[in-house]
């Protein structure tokens, strides 16, 4: 988004359709930031955890969208930086709350260094899942592994991967519907989800499917 | 670790996956997840899968359901601001910060897009029209609406219940409801030769899908016109249900090619 005049004075107002479009161009980019800290373990070793990452980007939009926060951007910076700072001091904070010690500032750009014990264990985990995701690849169909490519390798919209391959957006939602089913089947008879299955739970097979 | 009993965690955990929660869902398991460390653990895991096959810090779906939460939380504290000062909300802030803001969950989709931007526009213009009757039954506040949404996004026309819609090939189909409690939706249309599966609008796939209490939510995504599915009328039915399945309300609009 282009911070024109206009867009400036309707961000400042808090005109919603523009908050959007703040939120939606920066919040990859914040969690690749907060994930990148995450890697630098210590105090910042928390944002392994999704939910505590999205946590923490949801604390940080909510303090940058706040009317005096709103007011204090000038358009000119970068706002991607000025959300880091904000987000720098979201964690900072909540360091203090967890009673730990500062040692590292989290946006460092150089010198990030995965550590050993659970930061290891997150990238052998990463290693884990992509493995056994080229694994499904594998056994899909032509056809699958076209939508497969289309939608989570070139990351197109549904309308766009429906029309490269003359399908439906219905068609693809269906397919695509039933290669997720089928993957979390895959994962979980390969132990990836192994402590999430239970007697009588339909969690990852629905009436019907094999 | 304990294995959890919340079935209905684990259900949302799996439509999570699958691209079918809504913002209510989404902050319920949340909020369960936050307090429940073997549904924390796979909703982790599942963000981690998604993660790698989205090639994304933050997989689109989360960060769709994360808007939703995040602009709730910011009505929430913006009602909190102006109630002391302000009894009665301005109409824009109503509207605004409706649960539809929470149902952009197909904001990729340009035409939602641009439904989403008029929408406020379209319901902010009479407040009193709040929770009146929008359903072919006179006295119900169920219904349904229907726009058309041209590939430009601009929106090229609106069917009110019982009304007629045309769409043309390459436009898109977006529903919008309105329901005063919290039920379970179904929009669909009878086949065109008489035989066949349903068209089905919402959800995609599966049994009525839960939907939250509001007026002119739209649904979080539409329908593209194109591979000849819209080549005769439709009648095409929204149809509201209560968990148990009791019907809460119905209405019936009409779809045609233009």
């Amino acid at each position: 988004m282009e911070w024109d005049d206009d867009n400036l004075r309707r961000f400042r107002e808090g005109t919603p359709d523009v908050l959007a479009a703040v939120y939606r161009e920066h919040a990859e980019g914040l969690a690749r930031m907060l994930r990148a800290a995450a890697w630098r373990g210590g105090v910042f070793s928390h944002l392994k955890s999704a939910m505590e990452l999205e946590n923490t980007l949801l604390e940080t939009f909510a303090r940058a969208f706040e009317p005096r926060t709103r007011a204090a951007y000038d358009g000119t910076r970068p706002y991607g930086h000025f959300l880091m700072g904000i987000a720098r001091n979201v964690l900072l904070e909540q360091t203090r709350n967890r009673e730990l010690a500062v040692g590292l500032e989290p946006f460092e750009q150089k010198g990030e260094v995965v550590e050993d014990g659970p930061g290891l264990a997150q990238l052998l985990e990463d290693r884990e899942v992509e493995a056994l995701v080229a694994g499904f690849k594998d056994g899909l169909n032509d056809e699958e592994r076209r939508l497969f490519e289309l939608r989570f390798g070139e990351g197109l919209p549904q309308e766009t991967a429906a029309s490269r391959m003359g399908l439906t957006r219905i068609q693809v939602r269906r397919r695509e519907h039933g290669i997720k089913t089928r993957l979390l089947g895959f994962l979980q008879a390969r132990g990836y989800l192994e402590g999430l299955e239970s007697r009588g739970w339909s969690f990852f097979r629905r009436r019907g499917e094999s | 670790m304990t294995e959890c009993a919340n079935t209905k965690a684990k259900q949302d955990l799996a439509a999570l996956f699958r691209g079918e929660l809504d913002t209510e869902g989404f902050t319920r398991l949340r909020a369960h997840a936050a307090t429940c460390g073997n549904c924390r653990e796979a909703y982790d895991r599942l963000s981690r899968v998604e993660s790698s096959l989205e090639q994304r810090a933050l997989p689109e779906n989360r960060q769709a359901l994360l808007e939703g939460e995040l602009f709730a939380r910011l009505g929430a504290k913006a009602a909190a601001a102006s109630a002391p000062v302000r009894a009665v909300p301005r109409p824009e802030r109503v509207s605004f910060f409706r649960p539809w803001m929470g149902a952009s969950l197909g904001f990729a989709v340009a035409a939602g897009l641009a439904v989403l931007v008029v929408m406020p526009r379209t319901t902010a213009k009479d407040p009193a029209d709040e929770w009146t009757a929008r359903s072919a039954q006179a006295g119900s506040a169920w219904g349904a609406r229907a726009f058309c949404v041209g590939a430009d996004g601009q929106v090229r026309g609106e069917a009110r219940p019982g009304g007629t819609l045309a769409c043309g090939e390459g436009d898109s189909v977006q529903f919008a409801y309105t329901a005063p409690e919290g039920a379970r939706l179904t929009i669909e249309a009878a086949p065109p030769s008489g035989t066949g599966e349903p068209l089905r609008f919402f959800p995609s796939e599966g049994t009525a899908a839960e939907v939250a209490a509001g007026v002119d939510v739209p649904l979080p995504y539409s329908t593209p016109v194109q591979g000849g599915w819209l080549s005769g009328a439709l009648d095409v039915r929204a149809r509201f249900v209560d968990a148990e399945g009791r019907p809460l309300g119905e209405t019936r609009l009409t779809l045609t090619p233009r």
